[in-house]
C-alpha cells in the first residue's frame, strides 16, 4: 500500500501559501511526474508528500493514513526522499552517504549488518558507483554527486520514492540508466515513483500519469498524452510548442517553435 | 586497502602515544620523578619516598587525567558540534559557552561568593550554571521553531556571546580588584586541581561524552542537510537538542574545572577528520583520543616553558590552535560542505 492521496491541500513557508487547493490521487505502482514552470511550487509538493511540510488546510494521506500518524522512522521506512538541493559533507565516503540510507531499518546505533551490505552494493551497482564506493564524495562530479544523493534514497527501499529532479546533471546514459533501475524496481517491488521534471519529453516517456502545476494550482492532470497539448503549454509556459507523437503514441516530444514574452509574474501576454 | 591500513597503523599509533605522554607527563615537572616510582604507583605498590608520593598522588596524577578527561571531552563536544553545524571551525564553545561561563565566574568573583555548590567551588559552579544558562538562551532564540537551522543558532550563539562578553566587561569595569582574578580564570589552567575535580569531570563528561558518541550516526545523517536527514526518518529538532545538551555537559564541567581552554575542541576533531575521515563513529572516539593527547602535551608545556612559571595552559593552545585555525580557515574556505 503505497498509493498518495492529496485532498484540497494548501500548505507553504510562511503567510504565502506556496499550494492552494492541490488534489491528486497517485495510484500505487505507478510513475507519477510533476511538472510546471519555475517557482510552481512542484518541490513544495513533493516536500509535502515527503511529511516536511505540514498542510494549511486540506489534507495528504499516504497508503491511507496522514504523514504525522506514522513514527518518524516508520515513515522513512516507506516513504524515501531525494531532494534536489543537498549539502553533503564532502568527505564522507560514496559509500557511508548510501549506507545511511539503511538507518530507517536499522535504527540509530545498531551496526549495519550483511544485508544492509549487499543492498547498499546492489544499489550503488544500480546507479554505475560500485568502483567509487570508497571516494570522498568532494571527489566527485555534479552527475556522480546526484547518483550518491538517489542511491542513498533507493537504498531505504521504500514502497514510495519521491524524487525532485532526478535527472539533474545527469549526462545521457546514466539517465536512460536510472529509469532503467527505476523501472525494475517498480515491477520487482511494486514501487510507487513520484518525481518532478523539467524536461516535458522526458517526462511524458517516464511517466504513467502527470499532473501540471502553475502557481501553486493544478491546471491539468491525467495521461501525458492529455496534459501535455500545445494549448495548455502555451498557456502555462508562454511558449509555443509543436507535440510529437511516436507512432505508438506511448509518448510524445515537445519541440518549442517560438516564445511569447515570459513574465514571472503571472499570465503571459499574447504577444 | 593502502589508506584503510594506513589509517589502522595510525590508530595504533595514536592508542600506543596515550599512556606513553601520559607517564611522560605524570614524570617529568619542576622534580623529575623517577620512571620506576612511576611505576611503582601505576601498579599500585609502596613509594617510600614521601615527597613522590605526595607530587604523584596530589599533584601529577590528577591533574593528568584531569587533562585526558578535559581535552578527550572538549574533542568530542566539538566534533559533534562540528557535525551539527556543519562547519570545521565550531568549537564546543561556538553557542555562547565560554561567554556563559565567563559571565557566571566573573559574577561570582565580584560578589565574592564562598558558598561551594555540590563539591564545586563557588566559581567553577558559577561557570558551570553560566554555561547552561548561555546555551539555553541561544537554544531558545534560535534553535526551536519547524524552520530553525543550524545556521540560526550560530548566529544567535555569536549575538548572546556578544552581549554577556560587554556585560562581563562591564562587572570587571567596576569592580577592578577582580581584574586579575577574572583575567586569570579565563585563559584556563589546570594548576592546583585535585582529585574532587576529577570526580567531577568523570560524573559529567562521561555520560556527555557517551551521549555524544551514542549520537554518531545522527550526526552522519545531519551532514547530508536537513531535509535529507529528516527523511531518513530522523527526529531533527530532538536530536539537536540531545547533542546540545551533551556537548554541554561537557563543556560545563571542563570549563568549572580548567577554564576557557580553546581551541582543543577544534584542532583534535580536525585533525580526526583529516586522518580518519567524517563518519562519526570513528571521528568522535578519534578526536577524543587526539584531545586527551593534545591536552595532556599542552599543560605539559605550560608547566615546563617557564618552570618553575606556570604558563595558563589556554595560552598553549591558544598559541598553537590560532595559526591552525587560519590553517583551517584557508584550506577550506570556512566550510568542508558542498551543495549539489
Amino acid at each position: 500500500m503505497s498509493g498518495v492521496e492529496l485532498r484540497a491541500l494548501t500548505t507553504g513557508y510562511g503567510s504565502e501559501p506556496v499550494l492552494q487547493d492541490v488534489s491528486m490521487s497517485i495510484a500505487e505502482g505507478c510513475r507519477f511526474g510533476i511538472v510546471g514552470p519555475n517557482g510552481a511550487g512542484k518541490t513544495t509538493l513533493l516536500r509535502a508528500i515527503a511529511g516536511q511540510l505540514k498542510p494549511e488546510s486540506g489534507s495528504i494521506q499516504v497508503a491511507g493514513c496522514a504523514p504525522g500518524s506514522f513514527s518518524t522512522r516508520r515513515f522513512a521506512q516507506r516513504v524515501a526522499f531525494a531532494p534536489q538541493l543537498v549539502h553533503l559533507d564532502l568527505s564522507l565516503t560514496v559509500r557511508q552517504v548510501v549506507q545511511l540510507g539503511r538507518a530507517p531499518h536499522r535504527g540509530w546505533v545498531r551496526p549495519f549488518t550483511k544485508e544492509d551490505d549487499l543492498i547498499v552494493r546492489q544499489t550503488l551497482d544500480d546507479v554505475g558507483l560500485l568502483s567509487a564506493a570508497n571516494r570522498p564524495v568532494g571527489e566527485l562530479s555534479g552527475g556522480q554527486r546526484r547518483r550518491v544523493v538517489l542511491a542513498r534514497a533507493m537504498a531505504q527501499q521504500p514502497d514510495l520514492l519521491l524524487l525532485d529532479e532526478p535527472t539533474a546533471h545527469l549526462d545521457l546514459r546514466h539517465e536512460v540508466a536510472l529509469f532503467a533501475t527505476l523501472d525494475r524496481l517498480r515491477v520487482e517491488r511494486s514501487l510507487t515513483i513520484v518525481m518532478t521534471l523539467h524536461d516535458l519529453s522526458q517526462a511524458s516517456a517516464q511517466c504513467d500519469q502527470l499532473t501540471l502545476i502553475d502557481q501553486g494550482r493544478v491546471v491539468a492532470a491525467g495521461k501525458p498524452a492529455d496534459v501535455l497539448n500545445p494549448e495548455t503549454i502555451r498557456q502555462v509556459y508562454g511558449v509555443r510548442v509543436q507535440v510529437l507523437h511516436s507512432p505508438d503514441h506511448n509518448r510524445s516530444v515537445i519541440v518549442p517553435v517560438g516564445s511569447e514574452s515570459v513574465d514571472d509574474s503571472g499570465a503571459s501576454p499574447v504577444s | 586497502m593502502n589508506s584503510s591500513r594506513r589509517r589502522v597503523g595510525l590508530a595504533a599509533f595514536f592508542v600506543a602515544l596515550l599512556p606513553a605522554v601520559s607517564l611522560l607527563a605524570v614524570g617529568v615537572g619542576s622534580v623529575d620523578v623517577p620512571i620506576t616510582v612511576v611505576a611503582d604507583y601505576i601498579l599500585g605498590r609502596t613509594i617510600n619516598d614521601v615527597t613522590y608520593w605526595t607530587i604523584l598522588h596530589e599533584l601529577r596524577v590528577p591533574r593528568v587525567l584531569l587533562a585526558l578527561l578535559i581535552g578527550g571531552g572538549l574533542a568530542a563536544a566539538g566534533a559533534a558540534y562540528q557535525g551539527l553545524f556543519r562547519n570545521p571551525l565550531a568549537d564546543p564553545f561556538v553557542i555562547g559557552a565560554s561567554a556563559g561561563a565567563a559571565l557566571g565566574a566573573t559574577t561570582a568573583i565580584v560578589l565574592g561568593a564562598s558558598a561551594a555548590v555540590s563539591g564545586m567551588d563557588p566559581v567553577a559552579a558559577a561557570a558551570f550554571i553560566g554555561t547552561f544558562a548561555a546555551v539555553a538562551v541561544v537554544y531558545g532564540i534560535g534553535g526551536i521553531g519547524t524552520r530553525s537551522s543550524p545556521l540560526t543558532l550560530l548566529l544567535a550563539g555569536a549575538a548572546v556571546s556578544t552581549v554577556l562578553s560587554a556585560m562581563v566587561s562591564l562587572l570587571v569595569l567596576v569592580d577592578d580588584r577582580s581584574l586579575q582574578m577574572v583575567y586569570y580564570w579565563m585563559l584556563g589552567g589546570l594548576s592546583g586541581k585535585g582529585w574532587s575535580d576529577v570526580g567531577i569531570a568523570l560524573v559529567y563528561m562521561v555520560p556527555g561524552v557517551i551521549l555524544v558518541g551514542l549520537c554518531a550516526r545522527p550526526l552522519d545523517a545531519m551532514a547530508l542537510g536537513d531535509e535529507s536527514a529528516r527523511s531518513l526518518g530522523l527526529p531533527l529538532n530532538r536530536t539537536r537538542l540531545l547533542i546540545i545538551v551533551a556537548a554541554s555537559l561537557i563543556t560545563a564541567a571542563a570549563v568549572a574545572i580548567g577554564g576557557i581552554i580553546g581551541f582543543v575542541g577544534l584542532m583534535a576533531p580536525h585533525a580526526a577528520r583529516m586522518i580518519f575521515g567524517a563518519r562519526h563513529s570513528v571521528l568522535i572516539p578519534a578526536s577524543v583520543l587526539l584531545g586527551a593527547i593534545l591536552l595532556v602535551l599542552a599543560d605539559l608545556g605550560a608547566r615546563l616553558m617557564l618552570a618553575p612559571l606556570e604558563v595558563p595552559v589556554g595560552i598553549i593552545t591558544a598559541v598553537t590552535g590560532g595559526p591552525f585555525f587560519l590553517y583551517v580557515l584557508k584550506s577550506t574556505g570556512g566550510s568542508p560542505g558542498g551543495r549539489l
